[in-house]
């Protein structure tokens, strides 16, 4: 259909007024010459319009990359001016594909070429690769005489990285062991945390002298802080398999949707207060790590490798034997719905390694995995899930055994408590196995 | 057929109101429609609304002509100006109905760009008749000869007129 054809309303038009000729002339009908007046006007006024360049359509589309719930558009190029100029009429139908909202909502846009464009408004409503499939647009000439097209309009991907769920924690990093940065250490040094009061030694800054209790004391005190380090983050995120229905950003949340965003949370906190973040996530396919680092480049890095992320197909392989290795005083977040084995596993390694290690149950409570209408019994469906989560329950319980924490996630202030017992545990002496 | 938009809906109405509304019009100039050809111009009407843009739509509009050709006694009585007009909007539905697919809203603008268009060309049906009311009573090859040379007049007239396109929007 790359050419220009005349529409069906064209050859309707023209068959019925050559009928409407032949009949009136035949039976000597004046009534029919004026039902068949207008109509032949109007194949005059079509056929005069016959457009002679080829339109080019063509799909863009502004970002390629976007976070989950943000919209862009994808704009429609019909070619050269000549040809733009002879086309009255576009219409374009744009592929559907899952977590993909478009505006209008069944994706077919039409209208004037002059002012509609064939601009469609799309939304990701779920992180994630989404892929466009093939749209078709047709166009038409003046008075609708001609039509090119339907013709197909290559699809395209979209990138939705995962949104931040609300998320902020007071709680102070347990074991901070770098350089410079926002987190209280253990050390006292240059910072501006109140440590205590002690007598002057020689090398102490004049500036740090405490006239107050000096004048009372009578001899010269200095007010020492604590040092301000950078920590080290680490998350695990645990990618083994998705539970429940995901209705993307303004529905139901699946266990990976709570993974991933809160893993976003967690990465972009602990950046913006200058913590050095790393991450790890485990795949059946194998683990995809990316290193430490600082910063808003290392923040989208973060979050690109959370977007690919894609539940495993090859359950069975025992993954707790893949080397994590991890920096000392690095504070590690388990994000995991904790039913597999192998996390658990691998959250007691990295607590017998001495770090401070939590555990973020990411299981939404009223997760419902097995589709009921895929032709399982339900009564069965339910006993299974009933196990399984019996399951889970003693893995948690042998996890918190351990001296692990386990908290829920729910978003701000999920982590407060649990890293303020982390870091008294912290200032503790500790066995640690190496 | 559910999902239909709101303007595909009146647009799909008016293919199906309009044939019917251009027969029915011809009982006050004299004719008798029979239930039997009024039912079936009703299903043919009905199968052009629903599949616009297929063949099955030219069944309405030759059954209005045919209709008016060979059943209606005046021939040129005021009504087949009613009648014009109705096969004319009915084109019009069918035309832009067909623009898209069903799911296609059309737009406002689509839509006053076409009702401007009818609007433009109904008056030549009434000059067609107009015409052969002057005709009347004439012989009839003069009648026809006449009505044939005024069509071909309006139509060069409205070519000329319409020549740069953009001055129609």
């Amino acid at each position: 259909m790359n050419s220009w054809r005349p529409t069906p309303g064209l050859l309707r038009a023209v068959f019925v007024a050559g009928f409407g000729a032949i009949a009136a002339l035949a039976v000597g009908s004046p009534a029919v010459v004026v039902l068949v007046a207008p109509l032949m006007v109007w194949i005059a006024i079509a056929l005069r319009a016959r457009p002679s360049y080829l339109p080019e359509p063509q799909a863009t589309i502004a970002h390629h990359t976007l976070i989950e719930g943000q919209g862009t558009r994808s704009m429609l190029r019909l070619g050269d001016p000549e040809a733009v100029a002879e086309i009255e009429h576009v219409v374009r139908v744009s592929g559907a594909a899952p977590f993909l909202a478009t505006h209008p909502a069944n994706g077919v846009v039409g209208g004037l070429a002059a002012t509609t464009g064939g601009t469609i408004e799309l939304s990701p409503r779920r992180w994630g690769r989404r892929e466009i499939p093939d749209g078709k647009v047709a166009v038409t000439s003046a008075w609708a005489g001609f039509r090119f097209g339907p013709v197909v309009l290559p699809g395209f991907e979209l990138f939705a990285l995962p949104t931040a769920a609300p998320f902020r924690a007071h709680g102070e990093a347990p074991q901070p062991l770098g350089l410079v940065g926002s987190n209280r250490s253990r050390r006292v040094g240059e910072g501006t945390e109140f440590a205590g009061i002690r007598g002057f030694h020689a090398g102490d800054r004049l500036r740090r002298v405490n006239w107050r209790v000096s004048l009372r004391t009578g001899a010269l005190h200095v007010v020492t802080t604590r040092a301000e380090q950078d920590s080290g983050v680490l998350i695990v995120v645990d990618a083994l398999a998705d539970h429940g229905a995901s209705q993307g950003i303004d529905g139901h949340a699946s266990s990976l949707d709570v993974t991933v965003r809160a893993a976003a949370a967690l990465a972009e906190h602990h950046l913006r207060v200058g913590d050095r973040v790393a991450l790890r996530v485990i795949e059946w396919k194998g683990n995809i790590v990316v290193n430490a680092g600082t910063g808003e480049r290392h923040l989208r890095r973060l979050l690109g490798t959370l977007a690919r992320i894609r539940p495993g197909d090859q359950p069975g392989r025992d993954l707790s034997h893949q080397p994590i290795r991890v920096s000392p005083g690095t504070v590690v977040f388990v994000l995991s719905p904790m039913l597999h084995e192998s996390v658990v596993t691998v959250t007691g390694v990295l607590a017998r390694h001495g770090l401070p290690v939590m555990v973020i149950d990411t299981l939404p409570d009223d997760v419902r995995p097995i589709d009921e209408t895929a032709g399982h019994d339900a009564r069965v469906a339910e006993l299974a899930w009933r196990m399984r989560r019996a399951d889970r329950e003693a893995l948690l319980e042998s996890v918190a055994r351990s001296g692990t924490p386990v908290v829920t996630w729910r978003g701000p202030g999920t982590l407060d408590e649990v890293l303020h017992r982390l870091a008294r545990r912290a200032s503790l002496p500790r066995q640690v196995v190496r | 057929m559910r999902r239909l938009p709101l303007s595909q809906w009146v647009l799909r109405a008016g293919c199906c109101v309009a044939p019917l509304v251009a027969v029915l019009v011809s009982v006050p100039a004299g004719a008798t429609l029979p239930p039997r050809l009024f039912v079936g111009l009703v299903l043919v009407a009905l199968l052009g609304a629903a599949y616009p843009e297929s063949p099955s739509a030219i069944l309405a509009p030759l059954v209005v002509i045919g209709w008016w050709a060979t059943r209606v006694e005046d021939q040129t009585h005021p009504l087949v100006l009613v009648a014009a007009a109705a096969l004319l909007v009915g084109h019009a539905c069918a035309v832009v109905a067909g623009l898209g697919p069903p799911s296609y809203d059309v737009e406002r603008a689509t839509l006053l760009l076409w009702a401007r268009r009818v609007a433009m060309l109904f008056p030549v049906s009434v000059l067609a008749w107009l015409v052969t009311r002057a005709a009347e009573g004439q012989s009839y090859l003069r009648v026809w000869v006449l009505a044939a040379a005024v069509a071909v007049g309006l139509l060069v007239v409205a070519i000329s007129a319409l020549a740069d396109r953009q001055e129609l929007e």
